[in-house]
């Protein structure tokens, strides 16, 4: 028996959730769900078991036994609030140790220990539930699979599957790697149009779950809204025509080649704002991480303690690799230059990276998008 | 301002999107024009008190009665939000209500997820028959849950 969602199902789902808000449409979305969850109108604080929706200031979402052709299954839907927006835009993010033990962002850890207590009551009231699927839209996908994580790693369930749409990264590469073990990769279907830049944020030190393949990648066109494919009505239209997972997987579009990054690197034009160059900055952030890693065993201290950010702590492991040898130097230096360039500095080879100087150039480039912000704000106010 | 950022990275590395685009969002379509009748067993119900309700960022609601023929209208409710600035889904829901003898009662709510006006029928005017004895149903056929007696014309 095949117990996973259609790309369809969990999409409709995870676009439904948003029903939950309005007393208006909640009742609409336990009407059109009474044959798939045990799910009433009765609130957690009331009592009844089986299905209960919690509505929380940064999170609301669904907890349910699944019944009919779901029976011996379990859904647990999530949708985010407006207040976790910051979250996700806080290029200095700090990091937490997440309830499962490992590095993950502090906006979206807090989301989810909102919901921990009802989780838990919920999965201790389960009887006979073989999986569980957690489903979740943007950042109800991140709280999703940080709900998912914790799941696996505190219940006896057997399979615990995730799907999420346009969901944002959630963790460091521990958290990432964790999580993608615990679900085992097979059972995380992360659905993402090409164009959406959510998925895209935050970026680098922030890994995907799963780590081990490129999910569910949609190509989609460049819109005249910048976020326009980031609704779920895209997402629900792509599922629709793509039919299954297959599907899905089959049709996705390669993904960027560690040659593509390399030459992308080494190349001295100036950044561009092309479409994906946020992309390809992260590939190419992860490429060099890794070479420094694997070529002089320096290892990213991405722990919780201290006063560092994430910022101090990159600028100082790029700095450290700069003086290893001459090898690591020069991909620190590409992309270093990269870097700079976004913000219409032109670096010289023998330029010294020092902690300070790298720094300064990820700052300047923080700074660059916040006067663009302000500007904005202030046209829109 | 840090809740804008991504605006600007989506600027930044979607340079295609015009960015005037974006300013122009402001104005959403919260309820189209609704024109409806209704009746009890096929006469119409006439001069009976209709609610109408939505919530994007509050709820809101207006009033109004049916004439002779059972029919009441309303006309379309725009409101602005700097949230559409951010990639936050647009969600809000919408319900019709008739009241008969002090007590409301649903005949159409939707979760309306696009800012145009006619979404609620995928560009279709809003015009609906509603046989109060008719029994409440789910629809998807315009994407999300719309649920009511009513009927339209395809």
């Amino acid at each position: 028996m095949s117990s996973t969602l259609t790309p369809i199902y969990a999409a409709n789902l995870a676009a439904d959730v948003y029903n939950v808000k309005s007393a208006m449409t909640r009742e609409d979305f336990v009407e059109a769900y009474k044959t798939d969850m045990e799910i009433g109108d009765g609130n957690f604080a009331s009592g009844v078991t089986g299905g209960y929706i919690i509505k929380k200031p940064q999170v609301m979402a669904v907890f349910s036994a699944g019944k009919g052709k779901y029976k011996g299954q379990a859904f647990i839907a999530i949708k985010g609030t407006a207040s976790l927006y910051d979250a996700l835009t806080d290029l200095n993010a700090g990091v937490r140790s997440s309830h499962t033990g490992f590095s993950v962002h502090q906006g979206f850890y807090h989301a989810f220990d909102s919901i921990q207590f009802e989780l838990r009551k919920f999965l201790s009231d389960l009887k006979g539930v073989s999986v569980v699927h957690c489903v979740g839209h943007s950042l109800g996908g991140a709280i999703a699979t940080l709900a998912a994580d914790w799941t696996k790693a505190n219940s006896a369930i057997p399979a615990v599957k995730l799907y999420t749409f346009g969901s944002p990264r959630v963790g460091l590469d521990g958290f990432a790697a964790k999580c993608t073990s615990r679900l085992v990769a097979q059972n995380i279907y992360r659905a993402y149009h090409r164009t959406d830049p959510v998925p895209m944020v935050p970026t680098w030190p922030f890994y995907h779950v799963s780590n081990t393949d490129n999910g569910y990648l949609i190509d989609s066109p460049v819109s005249g809204a910048p976020w326009e494919y980031h609704l779920m009505k895209h997402y629900i239209k792509s599922t629709k025509s793509l039919g299954s997972w297959e599907n899905m997987m089959s049709n996705r579009p390669a993904s960027m080649m560690d040659s593509a990054v390399e030459s992308w690197l080494k190349s001295d034009s100036i950044m561009t704002y092309a479409a994906s160059a946020l992309e390809i900055l992260n590939a190419a952030f992860i490429y060099v991480i890794k070479k420094v890693i694997n070529l002089a065993g320096i290892a990213l201290v991405t722990g919780a303690a201290g006063t560092l950010t994430l910022m101090d702590r990159m600028a100082m492991f790029m700095a450290k690799a700069a003086k290893v040898s001459k090898d690591l130097s020069i991909w620190v230096f590409y992309l270093v230059r990269k870097m700079a360039s976004l913000i219409g500095i032109k670096i010289k080879e023998d330029v010294d990276l020092t902690v300070a100087f790298i720094r300064k150039i990820f700052m300047s480039m923080h700074r660059k998008i916040s006067e663009m912000i302000w500007r904005i704000g202030q046209e829109v106010s | 301002m840090k809740i804008i950022i991504i605006i600007a990275l989506a600027l930044m590395f979607f340079p295609e999107v015009k960015s005037m685009s974006i300013f122009g969002v402001g104005k959403t379509c919260v309820f189209s024009a609704v024109k409806v009748r209704v009746t009890n067993n096929g006469s119409p119900l006439k001069n009976i008190q209709i609610i109408r309700r939505w919530e994007w960022n509050k709820l809101e609601e207006e009033k109004t009665t049916t004439d002779d023929n059972g029919v009441f209208e309303f006309p379309a409710v725009f409101e602005s939000s700097v949230s559409r600035l951010l990639p936050m889904e647009l969600v809000i829901a919408q319900g019709l209500y008739i009241v008969q003898n002090g007590e409301e009662k649903k005949i159409w709510s939707n979760s309306k997820r696009e800012a145009e006006e006619n979404a609620e029928f995928d560009g279709k005017p809003f015009v609906l028959n509603c046989e109060i004895t008719n029994e409440m149903k789910i629809y998807r056929d315009y994407g999300s849950i719309m649920r009511t007696l009513c009927t339209w014309e395809d």
